[in-house]
């Protein structure tokens, strides 16, 4: 219940302080599943997006929102064992996984250096994902899809270009969707984790 | 001033709408073909111990579980499938007797048909609501056939309690839309995974 509260206040405070820069990055997003969720997808996830606001609390720290869209999917042949209580078996064909992850999540950035140069920044993101783990097999899908709380810690780079304060954006995002419901196969070991490289622009302005 | 930022403002939405469209467009194919819609299941009764099989029995024909549906009166490959049944089992061990002479395990080979009719209401269905239902949308058909094996121990068999006593069961389903030596094809591969998945069948010497 508490998280509930500072996400709001964080909210709040991102949409209400009028006076700073604000800052607004557009990525495309490389993703690398990690742990459990690359035992269900292990390939590389060459389609995502992020889009992202930072209202500046002064010249160094700031609040904001982050949306995003990061799909993973790959091609598998390894057949699924099956155990019930007195018998056991093996499914085997090709199978298409997927996992759609969305986050929204409010943010914190610390940023180094000054605002007209290359500029540092390390983050947190506080939210949820809405997570949907797919299974395509011969002609049948099973679609299991869960809301998770999820942290995202982020550091990069914001690299000035030109003079119109438009700049160019690296990051490196470590997502991590806790425990929520049931995976797919009904365990109870649902949480996802995953990389994300964002490669984009940042736009810095004083209007709103 | 002013200008520039509008401009930095249509690049986000430009770059959004850009990747949106990637995303959504370029799902991959996986180059799938009507072979990847294949599956083969094979479940086994985990308290029994096949080394204490040595015969079986097999009729000469395979029951057709839905007469009628499309596909499911065609016997033109019956033979084919049920000589490779039985030469999986001779690899693995087993003998073909008659039910005159006893057999310890029985197999039974069924089929089924069926058709699965979908629409797909097209992009723009759900955002003009009911002024454009028919815009962009298209209907379409599909057939998938079933084949199942399974194996009875006659000894097992409690007909007052419902027990039927299947001790193993290999079940293959594929979409039907193909040419005839193509589905054999797949059939008599099916049938082959069904086993090789199952090396828990094949007797010791």
């Amino acid at each position: 219940m508490k998280i509930k509260y500072i996400i709001a206040i964080l909210v709040i405070v991102s949409c209400t302080s009028f006076a700073q820069e604000l800052l607004t990055n557009a990525t495309w997003n490389i993703g690398l599943p990690v742990g459990k969720t690359s035992e269900f997808v292990s390939d590389q996830g060459w389609r995502g997006f992020t889009i992202a606001g930072r209202r500046f609390l002064d010249d160094e720290n700031s609040v904001g929102l982050t949306f995003g869209w990061n799909i993973f999917d790959e091609r598998n042949d390894e057949p699924i064992n099956v155990d019930y209580e007195k018998a056991s078996g093996t499914i085997s064909g090709t199978q298409i996984r997927s996992i759609n992850s969305f986050p929204m999540m409010v943010s914190v950035h610390h940023h180094f250096g000054n605002r007209k140069d290359m500029r540092t920044f390390v983050g947190l993101n506080v939210g949820t994902y809405y997570i949907l783990q797919r299974l395509d097999m011969g002609v049948y899908r099973i679609d299991n899809d869960n809301w998770h709380f999820g942290l995202a810690p982020e550091a990069g780079l914001i690299i000035p270009v030109g003079e119109d304060n438009t700049s160019i954006y690296l990051g490196g995002r470590y997502n991590y969707a806790f425990d929520s419901g049931t995976a797919l196969g009904g365990s109870e070991d649902n949480y996802y984790t995953y990389w994300e490289i964002n490669i984009g622009f940042a736009f810095s302005s004083r209007w709103f | 001033m002013r200008k520039n930022e509008q401009i930095r403002t249509l690049l986000v939405l430009i770059f959004t709408a850009v990747t949106s469209l990637l995303i959504t467009s370029c799902y991959p194919d996986y180059g799938l073909t009507v072979e990847d819609f294949d599956i083969v299941a094979t479940f086994k009764d985990d308290a029994v111990n096949f080394q204490t099989y040595k015969t079986y029995f097999m009729p000469d024909s395979i029951k057709r579980l839905a007469d009628g549906a499309i596909g499911s009166s065609n016997t033109q490959y019956d033979d084919e499938i049920l000589q490779e049944i039985a030469n999986q089992m001779q690899a693995y061990g087993y003998t073909r007797v008659t039910v005159e002479q006893g057999a310890d395990l029985a197999m039974r080979v069924g089929i089924t048909t069926s058709t699965t009719y979908a629409y797909y209401p097209g992009y723009w269905y759900g955002y003009y609501g009911w002024y454009y239902p028919w815009y962009g949308g298209y209907s379409y058909a599909y057939s998938t056939g079933s084949l199942f094996l399974t194996l009875f121990d006659p000894d097992k068999m409690d007909t007052a309690n419902k027990i039927l006593g299947a001790v193993w069961s290999g079940t293959l389903n594929g979409v039907l839309d193909d040419t005839e030596p193509s589905k054999l094809t797949r059939t008599l591969t099916g049938i082959d995974k069904m086993f090789n998945q199952s090396p828990y069948l094949k007797l010791v010497p």
